[in-house]
């Protein structure tokens, strides 16, 4: 088993950056999740580790091997890095039956005949497939294909495994069921994995540590909860989480009774404790972005300390709770309360927003106030 | 009962008129080799034979028997060899990607251009100087060279349909480069190489020109060449002329209507 090491990597296609400066750690057996919006350089990372090509800049370590160097001129082939991937279409081969694609890997190092059939029967078993073995793929459903790609990539004892969306293209049902699964599989086989995907619900439920890039670069490495909770910056926060986090602009202000945020609406709340405006004053920024999680929004129907007023525009039933979106003072908002609350159109409501748990950061770097 | 448009009616007979123009030396072909030479003197290329007889499609079979053989034996050698070589330069081009690739690819495409008249002279002299001049060996190579860079763009615009996935798979999995042509690529050619032999064979079996200025000899002519010194010295026997055309145009005929659908796919890309 091994650790995952990038240091600076850098890759370029023609003179567009895919990925620039890319950090990232892996502990043994641990589960990364690298999530971003579509075209943020995920895949690029992957196939990068993988080494379907020759990164510009940077290191790749597994473990204490260097696997790609290009300033040392050390290019490991991928034939050799003993990574397994998963692809997105699964690239099952279909001239192969099942039982073919799955021991491919191994015939192709001349394994013994006697060892291919035990090590695809056992991970035939452990995924379920072992009726299936003899079946060309062609007739075989999204979920089967996926375990088939699965078996493939775990018959040979990889030291990482890379997993490119591989839920991507099963429906919503069989999703959560594999997520599970996967989560539950990688555990007992205790692989070294990186997981791609752009669902940021995925990346919450299956990852040890998630990885939130943007444009080629790492924003944000931590566990589920630390994203969620403490959020680095405003991509992270409007990334993590569904529905995502309600963003407002405000700016620092001098008012007779001391400084105070102008959040743009009127009239202005209080909604800001001394000792948040305290933090902002001592970050030396004026222009700040306010977030607040939708759950952390309290709507009410009368007028409390600190509330204020805003319309409902449109409540979505969810199943046991409601979003609700709302208008205040011109700026849209997001707010989640229990299905026992009847909210019509146009009603006007009083919100009142959890005041410890409400997250700042500075409006031109986008970057967390502490 | 749905009555047609007028213009319908228009575009229909238009139709029935251009197919029965094409089809009309076909039917000329068929009835004049089914007659003898006295009734081709006394009645008109388009009547049927009122005294049907197989002599002269007999005659003309024994005339060509081994130009027919010939020309199988050009096409059977053109068609494996170009497209055994057409298909690894199609994965090359596909998948390989090595730098300088897409030059490469185009400098063979452009072959693909050059007029055969331009090459007649020069390649008359190089067969000379390798001593195949005349020979059927000459037309053997030649057909083996010729047909490889139409043979790589079929096989590379239908490999371009093969997901980049199966290589890069593959690839991860440990098959190096000539593991992956022969394990996963080869496996699922069945259609480029259908298309590619079908073009080949068409091409090299109807080809006249190569054959006529590179071989010498009844023992070495293609079939098409044999076939021009069928039309007789004094009198034109033109019952013979239309069974050995009918001989000829057999075999690519067949395979038009039976695998059109694959030669529209080699030249549309699709």
């Amino acid at each position: 088993m091994a650790t995952l090491t990038i240091k600076g990597l850098s890759k370029r296609y023609g003179k567009t950056p895919a990925v620039e400066d890319f950090d990232l750690h892996v502990e043994d057996k641990e589960f990364v999740v690298l999530v971003g919006p579509s075209g943020c350089g995920k895949t690029t990372v992957l196939n990068s580790v993988a080494g379907l090509f020759d990164i510009d800049e940077g290191e790749i370590w597994f473990g204490d091997e260097l696997v790609n160097a290009p300033a040392r001129k050390v290019f490991k082939i991928p034939q050799k890095r003993e990574v397994a991937m998963v692809f997105q279409d699964y690239a099952i081969y279909p001239h192969m039956t099942v039982f073919g694609n799955i021991a491919f890997p191994l015939s192709i190092r001349r394994t013994s005949k006697q060892e291919i059939e035990t090590r695809v029967g056992k991970a035939a078993r452990l995924l379920e497939i072992d009726h299936l073995l003899d079946r060309k793929p062609k007739a075989l459903s999204g979920g089967q294909r996926q375990r088939i790609a699965l078996g493939r990539a775990m018959v040979r004892n990889p030291k990482i495994f890379l997993l490119d969306e591989p839920l991507a293209n099963l429906d919503a049902k069989l999703r959560v069921h594999a997520r599970m699964e996967l989560k539950k599989l990688q555990q007992e086989l205790g692989v070294t994995t990186i997981f791609v995907t752009h669902d940021q619900v995925e990346a919450m439920t299956m990852g040890d540590r998630i990885a939130v890039m943007n444009n080629g670069r790492l924003e944000q490495i931590g566990t589920p909860s630390e994203l969620y909770t403490e959020p680095a910056n405003t991509f992270v926060a409007k990334f993590i989480g569904s529905p995502p986090m309600n963003l407002m602009e405000g700016s620092l202000v001098a008012s007779d009774r001391g400084p105070r945020i102008d959040l743009g609406f009127s009239p202005s709340p209080h909604v800001l404790s001394p000792s948040l405006v305290e933090r902002i004053r001592g970050a030396g920024i004026t222009e700040i972005t306010l977030g607040i999680r939708p759950e952390h929004i309290t709507i009410g129907r009368e007028h409390l300390e600190n509330s204020v007023e805003a319309t409902v525009e449109y409540a979505e039933l969810t199943g046991k709770e409601v979003n609700v979106y709302l208008d205040l003072g011109g700026e849209p908002l997001i707010a989640i309360s229990g299905s026992g609350q009847d909210l019509e159109k146009d009603e006007r409501v009083w919100i009142t927003l959890d005041s410890r748990r409400i997250h700042l950061f500075d409006r031109t770097s986008g970057r967390r106030i502490e | 009962m749905s009555l047609l448009k007028p213009n319908r009616w228009l575009l229909y007979a238009l139709l029935i008129f251009f197919a029965f123009l094409a089809l009309l030396p076909l039917w000329s072909c068929v009835v004049t080799a089914l007659k003898s030479s006295k009734e081709v003197i006394l009645s008109t290329p388009v009547t049927p034979p009122m005294y049907p007889t197989l002599g002269p499609l007999a005659q003309a079979l024994e005339y060509l028997k081994r130009p027919l053989l010939n020309s199988l034996v050009l096409v059977g050698a053109g068609t494996i060899v170009s497209s055994f070589f057409g298909s690894i330069l199609g994965y090359v081009f596909s998948k390989r990607k090595i730098r300088g690739c897409g030059v490469g690819f185009v400098l063979i495409v452009l072959c693909l251009y050059i007029p055969p008249q331009v090459q007649l002279i020069p390649m008359v002299r190089v067969m000379s100087n390798l001593g195949l001049h005349g020979n059927l060996g000459a037309l053997v190579l030649l057909y083996m060279v010729f047909g490889i860079p139409m043979c790589a763009f079929i096989f590379k615009t239908l490999y371009d349909e093969i997901p980049d996935s199966y290589t890069n798979a593959a690839k991860v999995d440990g098959a190096g480069t000539w593991t992956i042509y022969r394990r996963i690529i080869l496996p699922l050619s069945v259609i480029p190489f259908v298309v590619a032999s079908l073009l080949q064979v068409t091409i090299i079996w109807n080809d006249y020109i190569w054959g006529l200025v590179l071989t010498t000899g009844m023992d070495n002519l293609p079939v098409t060449v044999a076939m021009a010194n069928l039309k007789g010295s004094f009198v034109a026997e033109w019952n013979l002329q239309m069974s050995g055309a009918l001989w000829i145009a057999v075999p690519t005929l067949v395979i038009f209507i039976l695998l059109g659908k694959y030669i529209i796919r080699g030249y549309s890309g699709k």
